[in-house]
């Protein structure tokens, strides 16, 4: 492991921000931390970037235990969620920072600097604008600034604390693909915090979910999303429906110790009434809120006295409130306080195996 | 504020403010001139050309350069100490800052007496290794140092505050020393305010009386600053000169005044 936590925990005051937090990233990474807010993520950041020092616990870098390594000399980059750009310097002078100090103390040929910068400067496409000041540019070119800077003086790890949270929806998408192949491109190992799911899904290699300062899994997004480790993190990622009579449904039993389902939206079909290809296994549902989503439409059912989320795809037409439909449930994740187990729908396998 | 009185009641308002600083400050102010000169230019020359009076601006300007140089290099560090770090006793040290802008000067040079002077703790010690504090330059400096040292660390807390310490973090993580980080990211930030709290504090340095006046034991030609020396030519009925000395208060004051508006305006407009 290229960076790694061990037992890490840190406190402010009485609270206890980090709870015995242990995981490792390999080299050349990417690493999403994802989850709520309040729950330690930007701590986790900052405990590696040496900005927080952990009360127990140690953070290896490289191999080395850098507990009592200072921020200046750990070799870190950090892109901060508000940026933190040098207001009173101009872009070539903020990504020139680093660099300059490094020059200083290596005493080596300052001729160099305005080669590499410039070379930054293109890699993040701002050419052009070298000589304006943080003020004067947009989200998404202080965004590609803070990254350039930070990348500048080639640190060993890449941090990331939000880097999209200030950007509106369009060009986060655009700039989400951006970070992902610069990180590539340049191959440092890197880690960022979100608390989007599809943000972490799709720049990550693998996701940590954080919730209340411990670590509830870590994981490639598939297995994350197809394999939750913990309750919460079966709560957390998708968007879910939670039931407590999961066994009104057809085809689940209870199980002793289990009294709460979490239900994902592509473990629920749903037919109309006249044409219901497993009439053994469906429940009746009756549309009570309908959403337009623009390529899917977001349905919140009553089945039996519960709600279910489920989307229609929007080839048989839309639906609106009061619709009624025949539900099937072929799956869900039956968690308690500890566990989660998956449960299929007993009645499709058992009845009617010619279908599946 | 236009919705709630009427333009009459602003015009009111506006000659009221004015009518009060043409009476309470610009009137005294021209009258110090004037009476000054009220013997002509020849009078006023020799007044001013004293050498009590000139040894007495030296002392003031020497004593005011100490407290300036002083109380900015304590002003940084304070601001720097209660803005970027967290300890026990923060907000003690914060309220203590502000004792000389509550405390009574006469109170402050009384204390020196208390600790320096004959009847003082210090005392011994200092007879130890032959020097004078009290009735001495060492004891109006101290007094000077005291009463304006609040004002640089309270023009920059405000200011460090509102910048944070996001900037400083950044630069540290890329390499970067205490010195380099406080002269590259942290000084641009506040220099405006630097200045402005550097003249407040030279006004009043300028002007001292009351903790000076205790201290000094008014030595002619020794320990008197300029104010202590006008008070002096006053109580000896040397109206004339008492003027014309003052009148140097004065001009520097209008200088001040003038720098004053030149730094508060460069000052906001870098914030716009
Ligand atoms: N300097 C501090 N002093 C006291 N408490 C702090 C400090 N920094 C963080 N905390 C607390 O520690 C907890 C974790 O904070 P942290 O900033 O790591 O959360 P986060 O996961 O980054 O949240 P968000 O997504 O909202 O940024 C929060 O409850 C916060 O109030
Ligand atoms: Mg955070």
């Amino acid at each position: 492991m290229f960076v790694e936590l061990e037992k890490v925990n840190k406190t402010f005051g009485s609270f206890q921000a980090l709870k015995d937090v242990s995981f490792g990233i390999e080299q050349g990474k990417i690493v999403g931390l994802l989850g709520p807010s309040g729950s330690g993520k930007t701590t986790i950041l900052r405990s590696l970037a040496g900005l927080e020092f952990p009360d127990s616990g140690i953070i290896r870098i490289a191999g080395r235990a850098v507990n009592d390594v200072p921020a200046r000399e750990r070799g870190v980059g950090f892109v901060f969620q508000s940026y933190a750009l040098f207001r009173y310097m101009t872009v070539f002078d903020n990504i020139a920072f680093g660099l300059s100090v490094k020059k200083k103390k290596n005493g080596a040929e300052r001729g160099q600097i305005p080669e590499r910068v410039h070379e930054l400067i293109n890699l993040v496409g701002l050419k052009g604008m070298e000589k304006r000041y943080p003020a004067q540019l947009s989200g998404g070119q202080r965004q590609r600034v803070a990254f350039a800077r930070a990348l500048a003086p080639q640190p060993q790890v890449l941090l990331l604390d939000e880097p999209f949270a200030a950007i509106d929806a369009k060009v986060r998408k655009e700039l989400r693909t951006w970070l992902r192949e610069m990180i590539n491109r340049v191959g440092i190992t890197s880690i960022f915090v979100t608390h989007d799911q599809d943000e972490a899904i799709e720049v990550a290699d693998d996701i940590v979910i954080v919730n209340e300062g411990g670590i509830e899994q870590k994981g490639s997004p598939a297995e994350i999303y197809q394999h939750p480790a913990t309750p919460f993190a079966a709560r957390f990622i998708g968007q879910s429906s939670e039931l407590t009579d999961y066994s009104r449904l057809h085809g689940f039993l209870p199980i002793a110790g289990f009294h709460q389902a979490v239900i994902r939206p592509e473990f629920v079909h749903i037919f109309r009434p006249d044409a219901d290809p497993y009439p053994n296994s469906t429940d009746d549902g009756l549309v009570e809120q309908a959403y337009f989503r623009g390529s899917v439409q977001e349905l919140h059912l009553n089945v039996c006295g519960q709600r279910i989320i489920v989307n229609n795809a929007l080839d048989d037409g839309l639906l609106s409130s009061g619709d009624r439909l025949r539900v099937l449930v072929s799956r869900m994740f039956l968690v308690n306080e500890r566990e989660v187990r998956l449960a299929e729908n007993a009645s499709l396998r058992d009845v009617n195996p010619v279908f599946i | 504020m236009r919705e709630y009185s009427g333009n009459i009641g602003k015009n009111a308002l506006i000659i009221l403010c004015f009518l009060f600083i043409v009476i309470m400050l610009l009137i005294p102010l021209i009258s110090v001139l004037a009476y000054a000169l009220r013997q002509g230019w020849a009078v006023f020359w020799e007044a001013i050309s004293d050498p009590y009076a000139l040894k007495a601006l030296k002392l003031t300007l020497v004593t005011t350069v100490w407290a300036l140089v002083i109380n900015t290099v304590f002003g940084i560090f304070a601001a720097w100490a209660l803005t970027r770090y967290r300890f026990r006793g923060q907000h003690i040290i914060e309220t203590l800052i502000d004792i000389p802008f509550a405390m009574s000067p006469v109170i402050a040079g009384l204390v020196f007496i208390l600790v320096f002077g004959r009847i003082g703790w210090a005392y011994p010690i200092l007879q130890q290794w032959d020097l004078k504090v009290v009735f001495a330059v060492p004891g109006i400096i101290l007094a000077t140092v005291f009463v304006t040292f609040p004002f640089v660390s309270r023009e920059l807390i405000p200011l460090m505050n509102a910048q944070g310490t996001d900037e400083e973090e950044a630069a540290a993580l890329m390499g970067a020393g205490t010195f380099h980080i406080f002269s590259k990211i942290t000084l641009p930030h506040i220099r405006w305010g630097l200045l402005y709290g550097m003249i407040l504090c030279t006004a009043r340095a300028l002007g001292e009386f009351g903790a000076v006046s205790v201290v000094s034991g008014h030595l002619r030609g020794k320990t008197n600053t300029l104010p202590l020396h006008i008070e002096i030519l006053f109580s000896e009925f040397k109206l004339t000169s008492a003027f014309a000395v003052s009148s140097i208060l004065v001009v520097l004051a209008i200088i001040i005044l003038i720098l004053k508006n030149i730094v508060q305006r460069k000052g906001k407009s870098e914030v716009q």
